[in-house]
């Protein structure tokens, strides 16, 4: 019986040893730390049971934690049914009885906790046992639910993500109330610990695809996430392309939309934007508003969408090749009016195109740094004085200024501003290559480009589908790419479902 | 890239190649309509050939080496006549060495991107070029005087036009293409003979506008249907330029192909495939450069697709036919 007493002792001893073991481990990791709250309390009716309580100011839900445990542990659990309350197991004591919150988990170690209490959650050592309580508490600040700023649309949802993960799964769930639709969280950054949630439909994603990303991710070696942009450069398979292979959204209804059609999205925490993979060139050229309006109206500017996409790279290319080379190709009267405004320009044509489009792109940087009080005055300035300016004193011709405005006001109607960077940089290749041989270095360029273009592959997935790189129902998907057709007559909605067919892996 | 085309997208590239060298050189060395039409089901026999021997290049080496040397004369030929003519239509200022250079590195980049990358972009291009070019000569469909075109028969006749099918290089194009296959069927001899149809079609409404006297006197009688058609136009004055920037199209992808199948043939006789493309476009831009004259480049063109093309495009293929049908 002695003996049975004495494993018994020396078992509580060992525990009372770990549980001091532990609290010394937290006091070390959160020295100096002047935002942490530490708190040992006797709980009990007797206070016989040490509780040290671990969070990070401002980072829990205060109200939460104090109403839902705090008060308990310390009041209620006493006043509750003091005659029933055995401390022999003060955790199931404490799970049971004292917590009156869903949300906890046992940690596997004492590391796993201090990393819950940088996550937001807060940490219970209970005297007389080895296990570690963690209890949900997040309460981040956080902005609410905004309007979205890039994807702007005048029909349909005006919210956009926010900052907060799990603020952004929720408005994708919020659209899409299946059990399918599942949400697998990671942590990546060896020191930032971001949250990940990789969230798809079970039932229409590819599975060796849902494998790819999350294999991917799980890959991932660096010290911090800052954002999704940032974890978007890790998942691109071609780094050195200017094309976006990954698209980025602000629209909830646009991830929803997008995970329906057989994607994934991964949301980042601390982002406002979730990434939308695998991507397609067309896809760039899709906004949300066209699915909400008539069809005939959102396929005309599709199309135009297209034409501007065209011209947002090729125009001043284009304009330098006729005439510098193929002048003949335009009427005489056009070709001689452009003669007549050149006449006193001191630069060649490709200088002159060049020098505007730099100082365009100069204009377009400062206009994004400026506070937006001042943005108007910095347009009106940059835009139409100094260019007025610059035309009066023969410095460019009036033509190269309308070559470069249309330009940019095409580059303004690609619904991504991704695809609109990457068309900003390719512009300038193909001015050169018109340059040095006219229609044929024009055309050459744009070979060059497309051949890029189509050994692009955003995971596994050609980057010019449905165009080519579609092994079934190309036409089908056709439907949603320059036209947007009826809905009616579309038959497949999961667009990206068939596309993978056309992987390496097979 | 896997470097594995589809059907469809097989089809595209015969399609496209068809509307690259085929319609510039044919019309130019055929004599009469009767001619054209022997030429044509020659090439289209030829393409039969190809569809069903089982020659498969990259199993031996031997061939891969007989192929790899004729493609890469092939391409030294197509890459001068395509200069030539870019200068002769497009670019007459500038000097011929540059316009070599572009087509040069236009073409290791395409060759370094794979036989996938051109079908692609076949695939992705098609229906513009074909319109493209159909359109320009539907518009010129009413200009056709019958009386210009010639019928020669006879069995000389008939015997050059049966040669002269060996400078299609559909049934080519398929024996290369046939390890990135990822089917071959009977299919890939509709994009064949819709091609050859185009090829017909070009060249019929080339003789019967310019007769064969006409196309004597120019020297592209293909570009001068584009220059002398009847368009209509609102903005653009003189359109061939779009219609000939769209030809340069399908004419790179013809010189992608045999590029591009070079160096997968090198790759597979364990030569490095950067150094292989390296040294070839340096091969290619230096003998396409000392070559002198753009007929003659044209005719070495087609005298080394009927001597070369009866050994890689008929010879071997049938022997791979019957030594397979034996063994099976």
């Amino acid at each position: 019986m002695s003996d049975i007493m004495n494993s018994k002792d020396m078992e509580e001893q060992n525990q009372n040893r770990k549980y001091l073991q532990n609290k010394e481990y937290v006091e070390n990791k959160f020295k100096d730390w002047g935002d942490i709250v530490k708190r040992e309390f006797p709980v009990g009716e007797k206070r016989e049971v040490k509780v040290y309580i671990v969070y990070v100011d401002d980072m829990v839900n205060r109200t939460m934690l104090e109403e839902e445990i705090i008060k308990n542990l310390i009041v209620n659990i006493r006043i509750s049914n003091p005659k029933n309350v055995d401390f022999s197991d003060p955790y199931e004591l404490l799970v049971n009885g004292g917590v009156t919150t869903a949300d906890i988990k046992q940690a596997k170690d004492i590391d796993e906790a201090v990393l819950e209490v940088m996550s937001g959650n807060t940490l219970v050592l209970i005297e007389n046992t080895d296990k570690i309580l963690v209890i949900s508490s997040k309460g981040f600040p956080k902005r609410g639910v905004d309007k979205p700023e890039t994807e702007i649309a005048v029909q349909g949802p005006q919210e956009a993500f926010a900052e907060s993960i799990r603020t952004n799964t929720v408005l994708i769930r919020r659209r899409i109330r299946s059990t399918d639709l599942k949400c697998v969280q990671k942590k990546i950054g060896r020191i930032s610990q971001t949250d990940v949630a990789v969230m798809y439909m079970e039932n229409i994603a590819d599975k060796r695809l849902v494998k790819k990303v999350e294999d991917m991710l799980e890959n991932i070696d660096v010290e911090m996430i800052y954002d999704s942009g940032f974890l978007e450069q890790y998942l691109e398979e071609n780094e050195y392309s200017p094309f976006p292979q990954i698209q980025l959204t602000e629209r909830p209804d646009k991830a929803a939309a997008e995970l329906v059609e057989g994607r994934i999205a991964v949301v980042v925490d601390t982002s406002p934007f979730v990434i939308l993979l695998p991507t397609v060139l067309a896809s760039f050229y899709q906004a949300s508003e066209d699915y909400y309006q008539r069809w005939e109206i959102m396929t005309f500017i599709r199309i135009i969408r297209y034409i501007a996409g065209f011209m947002a790279f090729a125009l001043p290319g284009l304009y330098i090749a006729t005439t510098l080379y193929n002048p003949s190709m335009l009427p005489t009267e056009l070709v001689l009016t452009m003669a007549q405004a050149r006449q006193n320009v001191p630069l060649p044509t490709v200088v002159e195109i060049v020098i505007l489009e730099l100082i365009f792109e100069a204009l377009r940087e400062a206009g994004i740094r400026v506070p937006s009080s001042i943005g108007s005055t910095l347009g009106i300035v940059g835009g139409i004085i100094i260019g007025q300016a610059a035309v009066e004193a023969n410095l460019v011709s009036p033509m190269a200024v309308i070559i470069i405005s249309i330009t940019a006001i095409c580059s303004f109607s690609i619904p991504n501003i991704a695809l609109t960077s990457a068309y900003r940089l390719i512009k300038y290749f193909v001015i050169f290559m018109s340059a040095a041989a006219g229609l044929f270095g024009f055309v050459s360029a744009l070979i060059l480009v497309l051949l890029h273009m189509v050994s692009l592959k955003s995971f596994g997935v050609c980057y010019v589908a449905p165009f080519s790189g579609v092994n079934e129902g190309r036409y089908d998907k056709l439907k949603d790419t320059v036209f947007r057709f009826p809905y009616k007559h579309r038959k497949e909605y999961h667009f990206y479902k068939k596309l993978e067919e056309d992987t390496d892996e097979q | 890239m896997n470097n594995k085309i589809s059907i469809a997208q097989t089809q595209a590239l015969i399609i496209m190649a068809s509307l690259g060298f085929e319609i510039l050189i044919l019309p130019m060395i055929i004599g009469s309509i009767t001619q054209l039409i022997i030429t044509l089901l020659a090439g289209f026999l030829l393409c039969v050939i190809g569809v069903y021997s089982k020659v498969d290049i990259s199993e031996s080496k031997i061939l891969c080496f007989i192929y790899s040397v004729k493609n890469i004369i092939v391409t030294i030929l197509l890459t001068k006549i395509l200069a030539d003519a870019i200068k002769n239509v497009m670019l007459n200022d500038v000097i011929i060495y540059k316009i070599i250079l572009i087509i040069v590195l236009v073409s290791g980049y395409g060759a370094w991107k794979g036989v996938e990358a051109t079908a692609r972009i076949s695939q992705m291009l098609f229906w513009f070029i074909v319109i493209g070019t159909v359109y320009v000569y539907v518009m010129a469909v009413p200009d056709i005087d019958l009386s210009n075109l010639v019928y020669k028969t006879g069995i000389k006749n008939t015997g050059t036009a049966v040669l002269l099918g060996l400078i299609i290089n559909i049934g080519e194009i398929i024996i290369l293409l046939k390890p990135n296959m990822k089917v071959i069927n009977g299919e890939i001899l509709k994009g064949a003979a819709f091609g050859l149809l185009l090829v017909f079609a070009v060249a019929f409404v080339i003789m019967g506008r310019l007769g064969a006297k006409g196309i004597e006197e120019v020297e592209y009688p293909f570009f001068e249907i584009m220059y002398t058609a009847d368009l209509p136009n609102v903005f653009v004055k003189r359109q061939e330029g779009i219609f000939i920037s769209l030809w340069i199209i399908s004419a790179f992808i013809s010189i992608f192909i045999y590029f591009s199948t070079t160096i997968g043939y090198m790759t597979d006789m364990k030569i490095n495939k950067k150094s292989a493309l390296i040294v070839l476009m340096i091969f290619i831009f230096i003998f396409a450069s000392v070559y002198k004259g753009n007929m003659r480049a044209i005719r070495t063109y087609c005298f080394l697709q009927i001597i070369g093309g009866m050994i890689t495009v008929f010879i071997i293929p049938l022997i791979y036919m019957f030594r397979r049908n034996k063994i099976e």
